[in-house]
């Protein structure tokens, strides 16, 4: 089947023509990035599909009024991000656990997957885990995912100049985690 | 990203991150087995569930009628805020007038026969009476004359007993009152 463009399928929705199939196509286009995009802040599979779904309905809700001078791509990674970090606030507030504590999927006993790891890769996941939410959205996006910082920069809504600090950031601390412990 | 950006920043994490930099670039989570297959359905499905929200019949031809007519009985309930005043001015005279009533009439009572209290008009008002005094009385006005009331009575009896004792004694009959032992039985 061949894959529609992300303009068409904007273009199919806002008018009413095979509405569905639009959004059917948007989903399947996007499902697997923003699936791990959430996943890497929000860790547990579970919660991750919540929150995944949460964004495409939200999608649905607001494709009507979608300005399309921003691109649909960054335009749901900012959705995903929204409410991933909502998500997480959520959580640690029901939990008794400062906004600013780090450690919560530490303490929420979200870090099984690591038994699988080897010793390196358990190092470097639980480098990522002693991260912010949003500099390890912003990790994840540069380092997995290969984004280009205006891509991050509309995604988060951050300047390209804050995110390269970010970054940098991320990295030395990531880095500093690997050479310590 | 161009040949050139992806360059420069590999150099700069080479640098700043050599261990980062040696790593493989693994995803240690894993999503369920076919889960992508059946999340379009599922999100779809939730739309969907979400406009399908059924409206009875004719609900929108009669809804406009419906409001109109709520309209209309609220407006015959509305009390003018000037009708509201009016009715507040009107309570609050009558509940200073019985005040006025209270006191003259306590006044009264307490001229023609001193062992009727306060107390006994107090109990005599019914509850909203009563609420409308206690606004205009301290609360610690109110505790006294239920609290002493007995001690009042009495006072006012032991001075009333005072006055109807016949003292037309001679102070001969009073030495010798004082020297028997007499007065020793007596108790007060």
């Amino acid at each position: 089947m061949m894959q529609l463009s992300d303009d068409e399928i904007v273009a199919q929705i806002k008018t009413g023509q095979d509405t569905n199939k639009a959004f059917r196509a948007l989903i399947e286009k996007y499902q697997e990035r923003l699936y791990w995009h959430i996943r890497r802040m929000i860790i547990n599979h579970d919660d991750t599909d919540d929150v995944l779904q949460n964004v495409f309905i939200k999608t649905w809700k607001g494709l009507a009024n979608f300005r399309e001078d921003s691109n649909l791509y960054t335009w749901l990674y900012r959705i995903a991000t929204n409410e991933s970090i909502t998500f997480i606030n959520k959580k640690k507030k029901e939990n008794n656990i400062p906004i600013d504590d780090e450690s919560y999927h530490l303490q929420a006993g979200q870090a099984d997957y690591l038994m699988n790891c080897d010793e390196i890769q358990e190092k470097l996941e639980k480098a990522l885990l002693t991260l912010p939410e949003k500099q390890r959205a912003v990790f994840h996006m540069k380092y997995y995912e290969d984004m280009k910082y205006t891509q991050i920069s509309e995604a988060v809504g951050t300047s390209v100049g804050a995110l390269k600090a970010s970054y940098h950031i991320a990295v030395k601390k990531i880095e500093n985690y690997l050479t310590e412990n | 990203m161009n040949k050139k950006n992806e360059n420069i920043e590999h150099e700069e994490l080479m640098k700043i991150a050599p261990t980062l930099f040696g790593m493989d670039r693994i995803n240690n989570l894993q999503a369920p087995k076919g889960y992508f297959e059946n999340l379009s359905d599922s999100v779809i499905s939730k739309t969907a569930s979400k406009d399908q929200l059924e409206v009875p019949n004719d609900y929108f031809n009669t809804l406009a009628d419906q409001v109109m007519a709520k309209i209309e009985q609220a407006e015959t309930n509305i009390v003018s805020i000037r009708n509201r005043n009016y009715t507040r001015i009107i309570s609050i005279a009558a509940s200073i007038a019985a005040i006025f009533i209270i006191g003259f009439l306590l006044n009264k009572n307490s001229i023609e026969n001193p062992i009727i209290t306060d107390n006994v008009y107090l109990a005599d008002l019914t509850s909203t009476e009563l609420k409308e005094a206690m606004d205009y009385t301290e609360m610690e006005e109110l505790i006294c004359y239920v609290d002493f009331e007995e001690d009042f009575n009495e006072e006012i009896q032991f001075d009333n007993s005072i006055n109807d004792i016949d003292l037309d004694f001679t102070s001969d009959e009073i030495d010798e009152y004082l020297s028997s032992d007499y007065y020793l039985d007596v108790e007060f």
